[in-house]
């Protein structure tokens, strides 16, 4: 699978300046909503504040993956947000959050929903990644950024 | 249906493999704790001077099985190569796809 097939380019988000997860999660969420690509945000904000409070998503790095079911989308959506000031998100290694993948996907299609979240594993797993997309001075250049790494795995 | 095994002597990577594995829709596999050929054979005293002809520079490895669909032979084996760089060196491991002839307890996703 291509991750780059499930983010269109105005999924990318370039600067979230919110200091706190729900702060920031309010916010793609609110940009997904206003992207037309979902209707009830408070839903969709809801569910992955649930999934929060499971457990934390920020994995380790500077990397969270906020994810839910919702069936509003039709199979998957991923919103990239780039925090380079870094949030606060109750992280494993308890560094600052600088890079959010936010996947929303259909309860139907949970084994797309599985593959995206192993191959953003992987992804995530290349420091370069990380520096590169931190230090993008713009949407177009985490766009390119991301598809030259994800190529790279 | 089809058999993946792969050899992994890089066990560093182990998670890595099982995350492409997740990638090309595997959700089951075995995960075997085993020992290279190498580190057996080298305290056999009739090899002790040819130790450095046996593939054993990792003492331990993994080996990771599946059963697998048709369709995600080809997939898989392609990951793996990505991961651990299987066409361009030696080392970290191994990966290949065996046919099988019957099979029971398998699911219908396999």
């Amino acid at each position: 699978m291509k991750l780059t097939r499930y983010i269109r380019p105005e999924c990318f988000l370039h600067d979230l300046t919110d200091t706190s997860r729900e702060e920031a999660l309010r916010r793609m969420v609110h940009e997904a909503a206003v992207k037309g690509l979902i209707k009830d945000e408070d839903q969709v904000f809801s569910k992955l504040m649930e999934r929060e409070n499971v457990q934390t998503t920020a994995v380790e790095n500077r990397i969270a993956i906020p994810h839910c079911f919702t069936d509003e989308i039709s199979d998957l959506v991923i919103i990239v947000g780039r925090a380079p000031g870094g949030l606060e998100f109750d992280s494993f290694d308890g560094k600052p959050t600088q890079v959010i993948f936010l996947l929303m996907g259909n309860r139907q299609e949970h084994s797309l929903h599985l593959k995206a979240l192993a191959r953003i594993a992987r992804l995530i797993k290349s420091t370069e990644f990380i520096d590169k997309i931190v230090s993008a001075g713009s949407v177009q250049e985490m766009v390119t950024v991301f598809t030259e790494e994800e190529a790279k795995i | 249906m089809k058999l993946l095994v792969v050899v992994l002597n890089a066990t560093e990577m182990l998670e890595q493999v099982l995350e492409g594995l997740i990638e090309t829709g595997i959700t089951g596999a075995t995960v075997v704790d085993s020992i290279g050929m190498g580190h057996i054979i080298e305290d056999v005293p009739l090899f002790a001077g040819m130790r450095n002809l046996f593939r054993s520079a990792r003492p331990r490895n993994n080996i990771i099985f599946s059963v697998i669909g048709e369709a995600q032979a080809r997939e898989s084996l392609e990951v793996m190569d990505k991961i651990l760089g299987c066409s361009h060196q030696e080392g970290k491991g191994i990966a290949f796809v065996l046919p099988i002839d019957a099979v029971i307890g398998v699911g219908k996703e396999s």
